[in-house]
């Protein structure tokens, strides 16, 4: 229990701490969220120093970070400019799209990755392990958005619906027909997520079986005519779990950030767009949600897989 | 099981090859003959060593002796009869007939399982079909390999060298087999625990009546323990010697 309190304070600090770097960083770069303003000419000189006062662009680099925290402190998780509107609002409804997203294609992701790589392995150099190598090495080949556009071109070619978490008119729905609806638009985009992470996943899980059915206990245990099943079982998928158990936990990050790339071309709603947009107008307290809900996500992954691990061994309970 | 007259063979290899290949397919794959076209007898009851330098092929043709990897080409028998491959069933109630102990026992025990597991999985699937139910005698079992019953609980992270090695070796007791296939048991450990563990050895040689072989690189130890020696090379059987004292063969 104290463990997890330190990991806890721990999480908190890295999330202070890369905050403020996030800050420092913006500050480095030129310009702030009026620069581009300046081209517009309905937009006078005075008008833009203005603006720039009112929302305290003007203030040291101190005062706004105190700013920014305090507005976190109560809730808001700070102002966005081209929004007028506090962070919050605009990334609830969002950002339960992306969950939705990533988690869906995670799942998916994984299930194929632990039939593939496992059937693989224990068939090494069979048809299905061949062409599971072939196809994972060609998916790695594929850039994320070559796969997005592929996904598009699908979408065309049948009936399922592309852009949107929902139809338009979803409202006027039974719920049976909501569900449906909902995860018609869901299957492209999760598809194409999940092709993205697959490969390494597949890699991965065949290795640590592989290594697994090597290991001389195992090969004691056939030597005592243990069976097939009970040998996967009992023997080697347990000795397989750490490895994988340690990457489900890196997977939840490198699933989000593949995620705001795949929204951006698939048109989900998301926070992907919103955060791609606030990187280029400078909207600095969408940006910095983006960022640090990317790290506590990634965060939360590495707990919970820590978790297993404790779950899972009998070694450390010892 | 070793009533049988001395000079009858319990394990044979005629004319085994096996083939590795290194590396990946894609990058130009380096082929090794770990054994290549070799015969050799165990005769029942004696205790033959196998000594060769690392890349003889030893573990190898421990691990096709074991029935655990089948040659590429070539026959491997028990008891005069050719072993077949492709009946899983009849391969797994033969392998318990034939145990292979491994060189490093930390390895070669589940890091998960007791002590008590570790010795009850191979008992409960030798019993799934064996037809008389039999108990296993416990206390006899860790008597033979003098391993204090405390350890039954405990993991085998914490056991220390010695007992694991004896945990392995009653591992391999607890089927019943006629033949034991011993594969660096005895290096890297200190000389003390090395005579203590080969007297054992050969103590259950004796009061089992069991067929030994023993793969080795100390042809030191191989003399001195063994009735027969192989010595191999690259795959092959390159020269053989008897103990002076051990013209009668078998021990029983």
């Amino acid at each position: 229990m104290s463990r997890l309190v330190g990991r806890l304070a721990q999480g908190a600090l890295l999330l202070v701490v890369l905050s403020m770097l996030v800050f420092v960083f913006a500050e480095l770069a030129p310009g702030d969220f009026f620069t581009g303003a300046v081209l517009d000419p309905r937009m006078s000189e005075e008008l833009i120093e203005t603006l720039r006062l009112q929302y305290g662009l003007e203030q040291p680099l101190h005062i706004r970070y105190l700013r920014w925290a305090s507005s976190v402190a109560r809730g808001e998780g700070g102002f966005s400019i081209a929004y007028r509107r506090p962070v919050v609002d605009l990334f609830l409804p969002r950002a339960a799209h992306t969950l939705m997203l990533a988690g869906a294609s995670m799942l998916l992701a994984w299930i194929i990755a632990l039939v593939l790589g496992i059937a693989g392995a224990y068939r090494a150099g069979g048809w299905l392990d061949r062409s599971t190598l072939i196809a994972v090495a060609a998916l790695l080949a594929i850039p994320e958005l070559l796969l997005a556009l592929l996904g598009i071109l699908v979408a065309v070619n049948t009936r399922l619906p592309l852009g949107g978490a929902t139809s338009l008119d979803y409202a006027s729905l039974s719920l049976g027909a909501r569900l449906i609806d909902r995860i018609e638009h869901l299957v492209i985009p999760v598809t194409v997520l999940a092709l993205t992470s697959l490969p390494v996943l597949v890699r991965h899980v065949r290795t640590s079986v592989l290594e697994a059915l090597d290991a001389p206990f195992v090969r004691a245990a056939r030597g005592h005519g243990i069976s097939g099943r009970r040998l996967m079982l009992a023997y080697v998928l347990p000795a397989a779990a750490n490895p994988l158990i340690t990457l489900f936990g890196i997977s939840f990050g490198g699933l989000l950030s593949g995620s705001l790339v795949i929204e951006g071309a698939m048109g989900w709603p998301g926070l992907g767009p919103l955060v791609l947009e606030s990187m280029t107008n400078q909207d600095l307290h969408v940006l910095l949600a983006g960022i640090l809900g990317v790290c506590a996500f990634l965060w939360v992954g590495n707990l919970i897989a820590d978790g297993l691990l404790v779950l899972i061994d009998p070694r450390s309970g010892d | 099981m070793s009533g049988g007259p001395a000079d009858r063979a319990v394990l044979s290899a005629a004319n085994i090859s096996m083939r590795y290949r290194r590396g990946g397919k894609l990058s130009g794959s380096e082929q090794i003959q770990a054994l290549d076209g070799m015969s050799l007898e165990v005769r029942s009851g004696e205790i033959l060593a196998l000594v060769g330098p690392s890349g003889s092929g030893k573990s190898t043709l421990a691990r096709c002796l074991a029935f655990l990897e089948r040659p590429d080409s070539g026959e491997v028998g028990f008891q005069g009869e050719a072993v077949p491959w492709e009946d899983v069933l009849a391969m797994r109630g033969l392998r318990r007939r034939v145990q292979l102990v491994f060189q490093d026992p930390a390895r070669a025990v589940s890091p998960r399982f007791t002590t008590e597991q570790v010795l009850r999985e191979p008992q409960q699937a030798w019993q799934q079909r064996a037809s008389p139910q039999r108990a296993l005698d416990w206390a006899q079992l860790l008597a033979e390999v003098e391993l204090d019953p405390k350890v039954l609980p405990m993991r085998a992270r914490s056991l220390s060298g010695g007992q694991l090695q004896r945990l392995v070796l009653a591992r391999a007791l607890v089927t019943e087999p006629d033949a034991l296939l011993l594969d660096e048991t005895f290096s890297g450990l200190d000389l003390s625990l090395q005579a203590k563990l080969a007297n054992l050895v050969l103590g259950l040689v004796e009061s089992r009546g069991l067929t030994c072989v023993l793969i080795t690189h100390n042809s030191a130890l191989a003399e001195q323990l063994a009735d027969r020696s192989l010595v191999l090379s690259q795959g092959r059987v390159v020269d053989e010697r008897s103990a002076p004292d051990a013209s009668t063969g078998g021990t029983s």
